[in-house]
């Protein structure tokens, strides 16, 4: 069964609320009910059939949230196409590695963003959505041939990731995934039919895909969809449209604090649904006492999510909650304190990287996921300790330290570098080697890798040796 | 006389806010400073700064415009071009 079918079914009885409301960066709201957004789903689907996209067609995703972003997803799922979220703050280094891997047959871009495809866009099928309207674009059409990919009935989508090794993997994730996702994070969440969700992140990673996108559709939520992102801003949505929930990582609730005297009526406020990131104690209680509200954290990684979350009632301060029903979890060679590899199966997960066999049998290993990340379990709760991967995460975004060296030995004049991150900073030592068109200071190093690898993984500090 | 008084008001409300969000003295930072690259202010001090700045100066400011600028005399102009803007509307 595909992912998108028990959607189709949640609108067919959605109700009078909206399935969701779209505010706009002039300060515009727009509502669209459930027949509304089913018939964006179903015009988007007639423009696939037109451009002959369908069945195992590999399709590149680089839209802003919006409801067509989210319509399109689902339109490109019925047609049994498989998407490709890409993360739009993503560079030529990123770039590369995910369309030569991925080899998709059409890209769908938002105009504003046409710049980051347009190396990748000759033989093959470009979608391009400006001011609400789609239009098809052929550049070298006569390269057109790549066939439908082999992938599967089962797998919904390929979602890139990092595990260390300085180029991103392509999670195979199985459209099982994403109801079961949506169905235990509800377990631990839940929300009430007829309530709304405030949605902030990117629905380009599996975090915001199910807790903003599967999780809403499945069950009667409404999804306000943000375009501004400030704090400040954040508050007036929450007061002027009464949000009832929000789904972000700890560092954005952390940013709200500062602008929470000023917000006004938000009492409409239930719970901040928060996951991405670590979320320490005194953070936990702090939120929670200034916002009045259920705070909810979780751990999910994107072959499979949510791998453990709070249950509303119950939730243990530090923690990553109580592991998901369906989900084994054990630890592997735990330390004296009972901290090891967190090792998971489950039916539902990714099995394996698109193109990948070696990261694959590394990953995987007699049905058990190795995450990478290490933790333990205390009061039947999982508590995060760390990552064994060579990945971290700062604010909320991964950062593979493999890549960032290899963004940095690419810079002229770079023969080597350490990357290294602490308190949610990146920092790099670079050895230098003596070559015609060396790059000399900090800032010129900086400022090539701003054209190569996506910002929030450019180092704050550089020391040269 | 006013105008030039406003504006280097303006410009030094604007350097405290930044270097209060990127823990760097307001010393250090002039006109020609990379935001990013230089004080390495990252999305989320990006989005806090942008928050100050409209609770200050009641403007909106449009975080997908700030990413196209580069340096602390850029924000600054476009600040002030907001808030001559929205002197206009009122």
């Amino acid at each position: 069964m595909k992912c998108c079918e028990p959607v189709f079914e949640s609108l067919k009885g959605w109700g009078d609320h909206p399935v969701c409301i779209d505010l706009g960066a002039d300060g515009s709201a727009t509502s669209l009910s459930a027949p509304e957004f089913m018939q964006r789903i179903n015009d988007i689907q007639t423009l696939l059939m037109k451009e002959g996209i369908g069945e195992g067609d590999i399709v590149a995703v680089f839209l802003e949230n919006s409801p067509d972003y989210a319509a399109a997803f689902l339109a490109l799922l019925d047609s049994g196409a498989k998407p490709v979220p890409v993360n739009l703050g993503f560079r030529a280094i990123e770039l590369d590695e995910i369309i030569s891997n991925a080899e998709p047959r059409a890209i769908l871009v938002e105009s504003a963003n046409s710049r980051l495809v347009r190396a990748y866009a000759t033989g093959r099928i470009v979608i391009e959505r400006e001011g609400g309207k789609w239009s098809c674009h052929r550049p070298g059409a006569e390269q057109d041939k790549r066939g439908p990919a082999d992938l599967g009935d089962d797998i919904a989508s390929i979602n890139y990731t990092y595990r260390g090794y300085g180029y991103p993997l392509g999670a195979l994730v199985p459209h099982r995934q994403y109801v079961t996702g949506a169905m235990v994070l509800q377990e631990g969440i839940r929300l009430n039919r007829g309530e709304n969700i405030l949605v902030v992140l990117p629905m380009v990673n599996i975090f915001t895909l199910i807790g903003c996108l599967f999780h809403p559709l499945l069950h009667g939520i409404t999804m306000i969809i943000a375009h501004r992102k400030n704090p400040a801003q954040l508050l007036e949505y929450i007061r002027r449209h009464r949000v009832d929930n929000v789904l972000a990582v700890p560092e954005l609730f952390n940013l709200l604090v500062k602008f929470r005297d000023e917000a006004g009526d938000i009492s409409s406020l239930k719970a901040f649904l928060s996951g991405g990131s670590v979320l320490p104690v005194e953070q936990y209680r702090a939120l929670g006492m200034l916002f009045n509200v259920d705070l909810i954290h979780g751990y999910g990684l994107t072959e499979f999510t949510p791998v453990s979350r709070n249950i509303r009632g119950t939730v243990k301060p530090g923690s990553i909650g109580v592991v998901s029903r369906g989900v084994e979890c054990r630890i592997d060679s735990p330390d004296k304190g009972g901290a090891g590899e967190i090792l998971i199966k489950t039916d539902h997960m990714t099995r394996a990287y698109h193109r990948r066999p070696d990261e694959t049998a590394e990953a995987f290993a007699e049905g058990w996921f190795k995450t990478g990340d290490t933790g333990r379990f205390e009061e039947g709760h999982l508590m995060f300790t760390g990552e064994k991967k060579r990945t971290r995460k700062v604010k909320g975004n991964m950062v593979d330290l493999e890549e960032v060296r290899r963004a940095l030995v690419s810079v002229p004049g770079v023969h080597d570098a350490a990357v290294t991150v602490e308190d949610n900073t990146v920092s790099a030592v670079v050895e230098r080697e003596t070559c015609s068109g060396r790059i000399e200071d900090v800032l010129g190093i900086k400022r090539y890798l701003e054209g190569i690898i996506a910002p929030y993984k450019i180092p704050k500090t550089i020391r040269l040796s | 006389m006013k105008q030039v008084k406003n504006d280097a008001l303006l410009r030094e409300s604007i350097i405290r806010t930044i270097a209060a969000i990127a823990r760097i003295n307001e010393k250090n930072i002039d006109d020609s400073v990379l935001i990013r690259e230089e004080l390495g202010i990252d999305s989320i001090m990006s989005l806090e700064i942008v928050a100050q700045i409209e609770r200050h100066y009641g403007i909106a400011v449009d975080e997908e415009e700030t990413l196209q600028i580069k340096t602390v005399g850029e924000f600054i102009d476009y600040v002030q071009s907001k808030i001559i803007h929205r002197g206009r509307e009122t």
